[in-house]
């Protein structure tokens, strides 16, 4: 063992470059290598227990020594000790990208919010798009002669249905499917016939959610809503709540968040208020739950919506709606392939 | 809507609130503020003028020369407005005065006639947009006077978002404003001065019929003489044109006045002419002119007020033409109604007449104003020196709403939906500020509901819950997390499988997710030449053009292509949405994964982008769990893009569950002449995705295994599958695994002959190779090879 010990330093020494120093190593420590192969000449079958143990402990020392001796060989090298030449590696050349695609905002955000809420015992669903004007209307307090049906403009299909203006449709498809006590949000695509600008889609995402309980009540909407919101931002957040006006909840609140950009004190982004309007919420109205055969002497509850492609165009800084559905990836690219 | 602080200063002492605070408070307890319009009056140096004399300007037609006593001075004026009469009172303006846009008014000389000033109009002074005519004074105004001892020189407005009081018609006026902000800041609230409607009881009836009271549940009315066509006191003017509005002559400004401070519209009919009124849809379709002279298609059901046999007025929309009062009225009829909200909107949305009076209409206005409103015209008409002779009884059929309504609720229902502690003293105390009565009746209260609140508003007894918190401020409301029980719930299988295939194509595959719309523009169908089946289809598409719901994300994703050329050589894109097919009358939407991949790069790139396309839905399957897929030919020229020999048909559990394939034929002229193209659509609805067990490993043997390669040349017109079937003979102990590495063709080989390399594993579960295993194997494939016919490159 000490002379393939003396044989090994002796190289070592007179190695003038890394890729001889790397060759000896693979002469000595490599899978071959003529001390690696120490144990595989020995014959431990003759050798007493005392025998072999002292082997064994003498054999760890010299991989060791070896190891130290190597890298000390290739650190004499790399410091200039040798006739070296340029580093092999430019280390400031840019990094090689991966073949990564790209996830869509809405589907980045909306992966993110699931994740919250599956976090906090929600359920996921999605509902239709092409929807009947139960669902979309009727079954959410909205009756054909209510004012608050121009507030959507609706785009309707020959057949009597419509697509659905909000995922606030799914509210009572969500409750008759699994009954109650629910947690549930739905993302999804919705639609409003109105004319395409540059803050406007007739094509865009609402993610919406309802909480059905024994004895749900107000101060459990602001408390969710204000967790929902602090996972949101990755940061506390102030809010508001003042009233709002949706005839499937009573009370009906607009829920607004101080704003993160000025920190209240007014800028371009919350028009000098200090506050985004961000969640229309409210307690589902009996009518509603009614629609869903629960019974609101029994039960209570709240829903909220959030909408996807304002949440995306705030969180990536889209100052464009119309990017979403362009199509294009000069704009698409720019999104990381992971949530 | 407009709410002017200086109008609701008449009813609730606002003084020492700053406008900005009373914004905040209501936004937070009544209704969004979207903002506050500082009303800045340009008074300064502005005094009464009148009209002492007015000859037209020789040759230059519209331009008056007045001569406007002060109250002494006299100055002269020419003037363009249309309303110049003898007599007149109106604000003049001398030299040195600063108008509203800051200009300053001077001593000119206009057609060769010297100018002092000016008599203003509204706007001049800084009140609404006005211009058209200078403001008519009152006649009892003193000439001389300075403007600014008349009228306030400031106001605010704020002005309130229309959706965020779509429930609440008593805000409609300024009145409902004045009460909101009492309770607000705990201040009186002055009752509104009423003419005693029951002192013309002795009066007889004017004649008024109602067909159907569910479509007009209350109609009242009241027959009066003696109000002039006069200008109105100058302070209604202010009112109305600050808010926006425009001052005309008394009756109308009376009118306008009363809907804008308690909510009610009212209507004047010439009763000259006018015998007896009947309310009922117009019964069969026709025509109709309404005042604004415009001849209107008109159906059956539009609720029309009749003249006996005539129809006089589109109901709650806007009057006829014929029925409007005009200055040679000597009698008039005032109307104030109530009608069904969706009535009255289904027409006014038809006719696109939206007016004042409609839009409170619609939002179910309390009958309860239709008294309230007649009595305060009265006492309005009063206050401007007019006081009418009334000459019927206040003649009203339906519901006055008089009676109030009430809700029981259990008596800790309050704090116990609010989730906060709240005295029942406190929740009474609340209550009563916003006029609410509230007793306690055992376990209940017993809430009385103000006539002014509108049943829609006030209807169960959440809206009670929502009265009390509002003003308790919800901000007050501690916020606790709810404890909940966990539930068992099933998994949404198909998002599941929506989120694995979006990270395997954006993160494995390097493909990009896009967002289609969900409609076809048959534009481009045309241009790839296709046409969908029967399919969904929108009654009001955003273009002629793009009314088809999609049955297929092909069309719209192969859209994305051509406006990506210019950027890039390859392009790679997918979407995982819906489609939409009729089912029996109604739709079948189901999700799928549609993607594209596109090579500028010329023939040679077409196999390979193919066989990346189908390795992607073998990968698919894989993440999905959906077990193996089995492809086959697919059904010549489905559609444009797949045709005969150019694509496969997924299938899976005997089920077609979808296509792959490359672009061909015809539809290659919709794209850039080396545009290269494979596409994929699968249908994710009912595969099954969670198979158990999920998969079954294969042990990684104790003893190592060896390899060999063959490259085995054939004819490249037979293609892969059957070669792969002649070698699916081949059987061997030795042999675990057989796989395909390459395909070559080209140099060193015949024309139309292929050399596919495969890589056979080999070795045996219980013992190490030897190299006589290996050499045997060998041996026994080469003799294979060649009893096959089969040579080796
Ligand atoms: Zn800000």
């Amino acid at each position: 063992m000490d002379q393939i010990k003396d044989q090994l330093a002796k190289e070592l020494s007179q190695a003038a470059s890394l890729e001889e120093v790397e060759k000896i190593r693979i002469q000595y420590m490599g899978k071959k290598g003529s001390i690696t192969n120490l144990s595989k000449t020995v014959n431990f079958g003759a050798m007493g227990p005392e025998e072999r143990k002292d082997f064994g402990r003498r054999f760890n020392e010299i991989k060791t020594w070896a190891d130290q001796a190597l890298a000390q060989a290739q650190a004499r090298l790399r410091q200039g000790g040798g006739a070296a030449g340029p580093m092999p590696v430019d280390l400031t050349l840019p990094g090689a990208r991966g073949s990564l695609g790209s996830l869509h905002p809405i589907t980045l955000v909306q992966m993110e919010l699931e994740q919250i809420f599956q976090g906090m015992s929600f359920i996921v669903g999605q509902g239709y798009h092409v929807e009947s004007e139960h669902y979309n209307f009727d079954a959410l307090n909205i009756p054909g002669d209510h004012p608050a049906r121009e507030m959507q403009d609706t785009f309707w299909l020959t057949n009597g249905m419509l697509m659905r203006t909000h995922t606030s449709a799914n509210q009572v498809r969500m409750i008759e499917a699994h009954g109650v006590p629910l947690r549930a949000i739905f993302p999804g695509r919705c639609f409003r016939y109105e004319a395409v600008d540059a803050s406007h889609e007739n094509t865009f995402y609402q993610l919406e959610g309802l909480m059905v309980d024994r004895n749900v009540t107000i101060s459990h909407l602001i408390a969710v809503m204000k967790a929902l919101l602090s996972q949101v931002f990755h940061r506390p957040v102030t809010v508001r709540l003042r009233p709002g006006y949706f005839p499937f909840v009573e009370p009906g609140f607009e829920l607004d968040c101080q704003c993160l950009i000025c920190e209240g004190v007014g800028c371009k982004t919350c028009k000098q208020s200090g506050w985004i309007e961000l969640l229309p919420c409210g307690m589902i109205h009996p009518r509603v739950l009614e629609a869903g055969g629960v019974d609101p002497d029994q039960w209570s509850g709240f829903a909220f919506g959030l909408g996807l492609t304002r949440l995306a165009m705030m969180k990536f800084g889209v100052p464009e709606i119309r990017l979403f559905n362009s199509g294009d990836l000069r704009f698409l690219e720019q999104f990381p392939a992971a949530v | 809507m407009k709410i002017s602080l200086e109008w609701l200063g008449e009813y609730v002492d606002l003084s020492n609130l700053d406008p900005q605070r009373i914004a905040l408070e209501l936004t937070m307890k009544t209704a969004e503020v979207e903002e506050v319009h500082l009303v800045n009056c340009h008074l300064d140096k502005v005094v009464v003028g009148e009209v002492l004399s007015a000859r037209p300007v020789e040759g230059r037609e519209g331009l008056t020369w007045v001569e406007v006593g002060l109250g002494g001075e006299i100055l002269s004026t020419v003037c363009g407005a249309p309303n110049l009469r003898l007599g007149m009172k109106a604000p003049f303006a001398p030299p040195g005065a600063v108008l509203a846009g800051g200009a300053r008014v001077e001593k000119t000389v206009l057609a060769g006639l010297e100018s002092q000033g000016m008599l203003c109009s509204a706007k001049e002074l800084g009140l609404g947009e006005y211009h058209e005519v200078v403001m008519d004074l009152p006649e009892s105004t003193p000439a001389g006077k300075a403007l600014k001892d008349l009228a306030p020189a400031r106001d605010h407005l704020i002005e309130i978002d229309n959706k965020s009081v779509t429930h609440r018609p008593d805000l409609w006026g300024h009145y409902g404003f004045a009460r909101e902000l009492a309770a607000i800041f705990g201040r009186e609230l002055k009752p509104l001065e009423q003419v005693d409607l029951k002192g013309f009881d002795n009066l007889p009836a004017f004649p008024v019929t109602v067909d159907d009271f569910t479509l007009c549940p209350g109609y009242c009315c009241l027959l009066m003489e003696g109000i002039r066509p006069a200008p109105s006191p100058l302070m209604m003017q202010w009112r109305l044109h600050a808010i926006g509005l425009r001052a005309i002559n008394l009756l109308v400004d009376l009118t306008n006045y009363v809907m804008y401070e308690v909510g009610q519209p009212m209507h004047a009919f010439d009763a000259d002419w006018l015998k007896a009124v009947r309310v009922a849809p117009l019964g069969a379709p026709g025509e109709f002119t309404t005042l604004d002279g415009q001849a209107r298609k008109m159906l059956a059901e539009d609720l029309m007020i009749w003249n006996e046999k005539e129809p006089v007025a589109l109901a709650g929309i806007m009057g006829g033409l014929h029925s409007e009062v005009t200055p040679a009225t000597t009698r008039l009829l005032l109307e104030a109604a109530n009608f069904q909200p969706g009535c009255i909107r289904r027409s006014s949305v038809r006719l696109g007449l939206r007016t004042d009076a409609s839009q409170r209409f619609e939002k179910d206005l309390p009958q309860a104003f239709m008294p309230l409103a007649t009595a305060r015209f009265l006492r309005l008409a009063a206050q401007a020196g007019q006081e009418p002779k009334v000459k019927s009884r206040f003649s009203h059929v339906g519901d006055l709403g008089l009676t109030r309504r009430s809700l029981r609720i259990p008596a800790d229902y309050v704090p116990r939906y609010m989730g906060q502690e709240l005295s029942l003293a406190e929740t009474a105390r609340i209550l009563g500020a916003i006029e609410f009565g509230c007793r306690q009746d055992g376990e209940e209260l017993l809430v009385d509901i103000p006539p002014h609140r509108s049943r829609r508003d006030i209807g169960v007894r959440q809206d009670i819950v929502e009265e009390v918190a509002r003003f308790y401020g919800y901000d007050n409301i501690e916020a606790k997390l709810p404890a909940v029980a966990i539930t068992e719930y099933g998994f949404n299988d198909i998002l599941r499988a929506e989120h694995k295939l979006r990270r395997l194509l954006a993160q494995g595959r390097g493909y990009s997710e896009v967002h289609a719309y969900s409609w076809h523009d048959d534009r481009w169908l045309a241009k790839i030449g296709w046409e969908p089946g029967e399919s969904l289809t929108l009654a009001n598409p955003i273009a002629p053009y793009k009314s088809r719901l999609r049955q297929t994300l092909m069309p719209n994703l192969l859209e994305m292509i051509p406006q990506n050329y210019a950027q890039r050589d390859e392009i790679k894109l997918f979407e995982v949405g819906r489609v939409y097919a009729p089912a029996g009358g109604g739709s079948r939407e189901t999700t799928r994964l549609g993607a594209v991949a596109f090579s500028a790069g010329g023939q040679a790139e077409l196999e390979p982008l193919f066989l990346e396309m189908k390795g992607l839905l073998e990968d698919a399957a894989q993440v999905l769990g959906c077990g193996p897929l089995e492809l086959k030919p697919g059904r010549a020229d489905a559609t444009a893009w797949a045709r005969a020999g150019a694509h496969l048909e997924i299938w899976q559990g005997g089920v077609r569950r979808g296509e792959l394939g490359y672009l061909s034929g015809p539809i290659l002229e919709a794209f850039k002449s080396n545009a290269q193209m494979a596409w994929l659509e699968m249908e994710l609805e009912e595969l099954p995705l969670l198979a158990y067990p999920a998969l079954e490993v294969s042990l990684p043997s104790a003893f190592p295994g060896s390899w060999l390669d063959f490259s085995i040349l054939w004819p490249a017109a037979k293609g892969y599958a059957a070669l792969a079937t002649l070698l699916d003979e081949y059987q061997d102990d030795l042999v675990q695994e057989r796989q395909f590495v390459i395909a070559y063709s080209g140099r060193g080989l015949d024309k139309g002959v292929k050399s596919y390399t495969f890589r056979y594993w080999i070795g045996l579960a219980d013992r190490t190779l030897t190299k006589e295993d290996i050499d045997g194997c060998k041996e026994r494939f080469l003799g294979f090879l060649a009893a096959s016919g089969l040579q080796i490159r």
